[in-house]
């Protein structure tokens, strides 16, 4: 039992710090909900449109591109759009009516943004960028269309394929921190399998069973008191 | 507070919330053990490589436009139907989805058969391995997403008790499960304390139990200062 309750105190002194800050960010997490955690309060889906109509044919596509796995045509802002994927797994985007790389202007990157969002605020500026430091695994020219609200709703939008990238707000970056605490990767990745968590985490299951074990003694012991 | 009093106090909090720490570093420790794409069960299917031949009959994509006029998205792919590749349309509208034959853009419907045939097609397991099919309307498990109803369930009768889920319209893989993953399910449950749905991560436990944990760790720290402290007890003696 002192071995237990030595252990208990050594791995406490190792891991207490982390124990806290598991504490906190997961109250974070429940406090603030899944919407704002992934700067969502904000957005809505853009509800699908029916197609329209078509003007530059599939077997085109399939001769142009290598390897072609799947055609899709869908409505971008009443425009159609075919996404064509290939085995290796990139995408290609054309415009349907002319057969041309689909193009996104600053326009419509404003209009795709004003449907995928349904807060009070409306479009203040739309500024062309290349990827942000908000958005980890997008680095893809592009737009940033800021919105007049109390927590600046960013929506950033692919030039390249017109797909809503992802909303971001002022709450963000403090989201941003404390699932990187929580995860204890710093890097922004979410990758909550990385051999640091994986360390901390076996710390921790061994400073709280030895806690279990010290507090089953106490009981048997009637120490409560 | 004297020590006597911290060490109380200390052990009523561990007794009345600490257990939850000791369930959330298992359940935290399993969660970040197992990498996530073997939990999502990335490792149970084949990467399947079945490109569109460039000479392949097709009815143009306007013909079925103009027979589906609300459809929101069509999609030319290949599906397996009576045993062999066949370039198919996926019609997407606000009513459901479809499968059309691409050269005669007649419907497609698939049987069990077919079911079967395309789960062992994406199945990485052993091709001996016994499997039961068997269909899905409207009571979804646990571990389906109601949303992706009509199914078809595929059991392996494998170890890692792998099921597969299939689209009853389009044949499409549309889940994944294994006994790891229904694992991990039950320890994220706990770890986010919402017994009923396993999705909400605001309930009132998770608050009230993070922030007594917080507490049950301050009575902690008392305790390390009081065993690290400096002691002045050589002064007093002089």
């Amino acid at each position: 039992m002192r071995f237990v309750r030595k252990l208990h105190r050594w791995l406490s002194l190792v891991i207490l710090i982390q124990v806290l800050i598991w504490l906190v960010s997961g109250l974070y997490f429940g406090w603030v909900g899944h919407q704002s955690l992934a700067a969502h309060d904000y957005f809505q889906s853009i509800p699908a449109t029916p197609v329209g109509s078509v003007f530059y044919p599939e077997n085109a596509l399939i001769e142009r591109f290598d390897n072609v796995k799947s055609v899709e045509v869908r409505s971008i802002s009443d425009t159609a759009q075919y996404l064509v994927l290939t085995i290796d797994g990139s995408r290609h985007y054309v415009n349907a009516q002319t057969g041309e790389r689909w193009q996104t202007s600053a326009p419509l990157a404003a209009k795709l943004a004003r449907q995928s969002y349904n807060g009070p605020g409306s479009v203040k500026e739309v500024q062309a960028v290349t990827g942000s430091d908000e958005i980890i695994d997008w680095n893809k020219p592009g737009y940033r269309v800021i919105f007049t609200d109390e927590i600046d709703t960013r929506v950033y939008i692919d030039a390249a394929s017109g797909e809503v990238v992802d909303h971001r707000n002022n709450n963000w970056w403090l989201s941003d921190w404390m699932f990187r605490l929580h995860f204890m990767d710093y890097s922004g990745e979410r990758d909550f399998n990385s051999l640091l968590n994986i360390i901390a985490a076996t710390i921790a299951l061994w400073f709280s069973l030895s806690g279990l074990i010290l507090l089953g003694r106490s009981l048997k012991h009637r120490q409560l008191f | 507070m004297k020590l006597r009093q911290w060490r109380i106090w200390h052990r009523w909090l561990s007794l009345l919330f600490g257990l939850q720490l000791v369930v959330w570093s298992i359940s935290g420790a399993y969660m970040v053990f197992f990498d996530l794409s073997f939990i999502h069960g990335d490792h149970l299917v084949k990467k399947l490589e079945q490109p569109i031949a460039e000479n392949t009959l097709i009815s143009p994509v306007s013909w079925v436009l103009e027979q589906h006029p609300q459809a929101t998205s069509v999609r030319l792919m290949r599906q397996w139907i009576d045993g062999s590749l066949h370039t198919v349309y996926r019609v997407e509208s606000q009513t459901g989805t479809q499968l059309l034959s691409a050269e005669s853009l007649e419907p497609v419907k698939l049987d069990r058969m077919d079911i079967g045939y395309i789960a062992r097609q994406h199945y990485s397991g052993n091709e001996e391995t016994k499997a039961q099919v068997s269909y899905i309307e409207d009571r979804a498990p646990g571990e389906l997403n109601p949303a992706l109803l009509p199914v078809w369930r595929v059991d392996f009768n494998d170890l890692a008790g792998a099921t597969l889920y299939f689209s009853a319209t389009t044949g499409e893989l549309v889940t994944k499960r294994h006994n790891f993953w229904r694992l991990f399910d039950f320890f994220w449950m706990l770890h986010i304390m919402d017994y009923q749905d396993r999705v909400d991560i605001e309930t009132w436990w998770l608050k009230a139990f993070s922030i007594a944990n917080i507490l049950f760790v301050i009575t902690g720290m008392a305790l390390l200062y009081f065993h690290f402290r400096p002691r002045r007890r050589s002064r007093r003696a002089a």
